[in-house]
């Protein structure tokens, strides 16, 4: 359950010991917590001075993901900087919990457009994760190994038969149906909660939201992170020809990740002046929350075999067959499917062990080569035409828009939002593409007025313009 | 009363206020930083509400309520005419309904919209009736097939089609001005007109027959007249999004007869604004009393810091904004002590999105006009 990293990761590893697998999610690939992060590949260099175990497994793992998935990983490297207020005795622990941990540590040249008080920079094997592609790819290798993947299906029910599950209830567009399962893993991220109570088990889960604010043009080659204590406002990471800078860490009530509260934005922000003073200038395309599921420590008298690790949990339920694995982190997917896929394969009794340490993951689609196309661009910001769309043409605008990137640019589907739409009615009708492309703007909008600054205001009040009083779309 | 005015802005509003300057015999020069909104308006005096069915409301008389914020209806209905007179005299015909009622005018995605004045060039009807639309691969913004569902949708009316092969020399990179280069030429004329004769080979002759809103920026109303007597049937246009070279066209004009008529047209960007007139960022002084028609966040008049303070860009004073999105089209700038007038999106109240593109400019400029003679007869 779950179409993020957890559960594509598991279905994976399960897929390749020979289990038979279908993966479920309640809307698009990466719906959840995986499609909402920052892309950060984790050296291990920021959590050694708190957590020692973690930073160990976030650089075996970093490895391992380049060996692979190369192709979905880039090879920025990272800088450590320091604020002047970090006392030496800091620097130079954390110094040593890198190499306590095989973290390559060197001495850094300055960085342009940083706080010329931070002068103390240090490189790490800091990476970036093309995320989208990634997942895009394990769905692809789990289909072509006889696996499924079903996107905006929704799980409502289980049936169980002598205190084991074997059945599961979905509901999609096309119906209700049944599935005759021997196990399920909830890998539902923020919903597990919600996965579990349909077997009666609740999960104990605390959310937390973190808000990310996101620029247009690389800012930075590398990944940028503050030398100090994990805190808020301390990671810029660059991808392709955007940066994204993060992010918060507080409490939320719904799963659903909401809106980024403006206060938030704006002490991330103001965080963000201390390590690069001319931030506040940045061409700033949107902001957007990701919500962390936590796993609340259980109370005594629990029936649960629980196993506790510091940085993800998995649960077996009293419904025996059925797992639960929450928290993590996306530069240990791997492992954290490793460690359930071994519960789940010993619960079934196959004896194949894990491959995903070296079994490479399917090959990156060749992207799309738009040149010497003679067709206009329907996207112009990220050079997206009809061909590229017809590679596609099964999808939502939502899943389109994530497979070929439209509307992601600058201008955020204020000129090719329409366009995109009136391609897509032709499939499914008007009045469907009409819904969609209303969805596809207010899923934008709602990025566009949590960073309402600078030409981004200009932008979206350009897009209201153009949607409005030139397109002629319903104002309510 | 000064002789000497600076209208800073070139959009709608500027030139529009500089025209009625230029009438009464001020002299006039207008700055300007930014391009002005004209590119991304189809030239349509838009000025609608919706009842509460959504629906547009379709007579001017009931608006009166957003109308009294500025005018009176009479100075209304007068300031329609005024309007439709000064388009003319740069030599752009405008159409309207008989009755005072809105014309509907399809957008690009096949909608039938509601607008009081429309440019000669653009396609409006009093009611809906079928029609024969002709398009090129290549124009991105217009999707036949999918417009003519639409319009099938909000008129229940049939739309006939026919997709053309782009001209020889099209490339990819092409935009709208593009294309309506190239119907300005002699080459792209003859192309056209033999094109659009075996695109009408079949369709029904009493249909008007529409194209998207490229045919040329200068001899417009010259081919469309030109291809109507060929094809014996009304041809105009339907606008695209930005660039909208229907704004492009009046802009040109509008520019073109205020300089002959010996407006000083300048580029610069004011920085300070005083009785005595502005100050631009290079250094120059501009000497007169000054309106700011700046146009608002969208239009460069005012600028969001990332901390959600808004600045007047001409004046550098700070403006207050609640933070609230909705209320960011509609913040205005100036006051009753000011050393400045204001017109246009900055003079607030009006949020085009909702009550319709372009009324604004032609509320508050006549307001700000019809004070202004009140203030002249006063002072004699």
């Amino acid at each position: 359950m779950g179409a993020g990293a957890t559960g594509l990761g598991v279905a994976w590893d399960l897929m390749l010991r020979g289990v038979a697998v279908i993966v479920v999610d309640q809307g698009d690939l990466a719906h959840g917590t995986s499609g909402r992060f920052h892309g950060l590949l984790h050296s291990g260099a920021r959590y050694v001075l708190t957590d020692a175990v973690a930073a160990g497994q976030c650089q075996a793992e970093n490895l391992c993901l380049r060996r692979i998935a190369g192709p979905y990983i880039e090879d920025t490297g990272g800088l450590f900087a320091a604020p002047p207020e970090v006392p030496d005795r800091l620097i130079d622990q954390w110094k040593q919990g890198c190499r306590a941990v095989n973290i390559p540590v060197a001495e850094s040249v300055v960085v342009k457009g940083l706080n010329s008080r931070w002068n103390r920079v240090f490189s790490v094997n800091d990476g970036v994760i093309n995320g989208y592609p990634l997942l895009q790819a394990l769905a692809r290798g789990i289909e072509e190994g006889g696996g499924r993947v079903l996107t905006h299906t929704r799980l409502v029910g289980a049936a169980e038969a002598n205190g084991k599950i074997r059945k599961v209830i979905l509901e999609s567009a096309e119906g209700t149906q049944e599935l005759a399962v021997d196990a399920v893993v909830n890998a539902a991220g923020p919903w597990a909660g919600e996965v579990a109570a349909l077997w009666g088990d609740p999960l104990p889960l605390t959310l937390s939201r973190g808000v990310m604010v996101l620029f247009s043009h690389r800012q930075q080659p590398q990944v940028i992170n503050r030398l100090d204590m994990p805190g808020d406002g301390d990671i810029l990471v660059p991808h392709d020809h955007i940066s994204i800078w993060g992010t918060t860490d507080r409490e939320t009530a719904l799963p659903e990740a909401p809106p980024p509260d403006y206060q938030e934005v704006i002490e991330l922000m103001e965080r963000g002046q201390e390590m690069f003073p001319d931030m506040g200038q940045w061409r700033v395309l949107r902001a957007f929350t990701g919500v962390r599921p936590l796993y609340r420590a259980p109370g005594s008298g629990s029936a649960s075999t629980r196993d506790i690790s510091r940085d993800f949990v998995v649960v077996e339920h009293p419904l025996s067959g059925a797992f639960s694995v929450i928290g993590g982190k996306w530069t240990t997917f791997r492992l954290m499917a490793q460690q359930v896929a071994d519960r789940v394969a010993g619960y079934l009794h196959y004896s194949t062990p894990c491959q995903t340490q070296s079994h490479p993951l399917p090959p990156r689609l060749e992207s799309f080569d738009s040149s010497g196309l003679a067709e206009p661009f329907l996207c112009e910001c990220e050079r997206v035409s009809t061909r590229q769309l017809q590679q596609y043409s099964g999808g939502s605008l939502s899943d389109l828009r994530t497979r070929t990137w439209f509307g992601m640019g600058p201008c955020q589907g204020t000129f090719c939002g329409h366009r995109v739409a009136a391609w897509q009615s032709l499939r499914v009708g008007v009045e469907q593409s009409d819904q969609e492309l209303l969805n596809f703007r207010s899923e934008r909008e709602r990025g566009m007025l949590s960073a309402l600054w600078g030409d981004n205001a200009v932008e979206w009040l350009l897009q209201r313009n153009i949607r409005f009083q030139g397109l002629g779309e319903p104002t309510k | 009363m000064r002789r000497e005015w600076v209208v800073v802005g070139k959009g709608p509003s500027g030139l529009l206020s500089a025209s009625l300057l230029l009438s009464a015999g001020y002299d006039v020069t207008i700055v300007a930083h930014g391009q002005g909104s004209f590119p991304l308006w189809s030239g349509t005096l838009d000025f609608y509400s919706v009842d509460q069915q959504l629906r547009p409301v379709a007579h001017p008389g009931d608006h009166r309520d957003l109308l009294s914020r500025y005018l009176s209806y009479d100075q209304w209905l007068s300031g329609w005419d005024t309007w439709r007179q000064i388009l003319a005299s740069i030599g752009v015909e405008t159409q309207v309904d008989a009755m005072g009622a809105n014309l509907l005018s399809p957008t690009v995605t096949g909608v039938l919209y509601p607008r009081y004045v429309v440019p000669g060039w653009q396609y409006a009807c009093p009611v809906p009736e079928p029609v024969t639309v002709v398009s090129w691969h290549g124009i991105v913004d217009l999707d036949l097939e999918s417009w003519a569902a639409r319009y099938q949708l909000s008129s229940g009316l049939e739309a006939e089609i026919r997709y053309r092969p782009a001209p020889p020399s099209w490339s990819p990179r092409w935009t709208a001005l593009h294309w309506a280069g190239f119907f300005d030429t002699e080459v792209g004329m003859a192309w056209l007109e033999h094109d659009l004769d075996e695109a009408a080979v079949g369709t029904n002759a009493q249909y008007p027959l529409l194209l998207p809103q490229v045919i040329g920026i200068r001899g417009t109303e010259k081919i469309l007249n030109r291809l109507s007597l060929a094809l014996g049937r009304t041809v105009k246009e339907i606008p695209l999004v930005a660039p909208a070279l229907g704004g492009i066209r009046i802009q040109e004009r509008w520019q073109r007869f205020l300089v002959r008529q010996g407006v000083r047209l300048l580029t610069g960007e004011v920085i300070l604004v005083n009785n005595d007139g502005v100050k631009l960022a290079d250094g120059r002084m501009l000497a007169g009393r000054t309106v700011l028609a700046t146009g608002g966040v969208l239009g460069g008049g005012l600028r969001v810091n990332w901390d959600h303070t808004v600045v007047n860009t001409a004046t550098g004073e700070a403006v207050l904004w609640s933070g609230n999105p909705e209320d960011l089209p509609v913040l205005s700038i100036g006051g009753d002590s000011s050393s400045y007038d204001v017109v246009g999106r900055s003079s607030g109240n009006w949020n085009g999105d909702v009550h319709g593109g372009a009324g604004q400019t032609l509320a508050s400029v006549l307001k700000w006009w019809y004070s202004l003679q009140q203030e002249v007869s006063l002072a004699k």
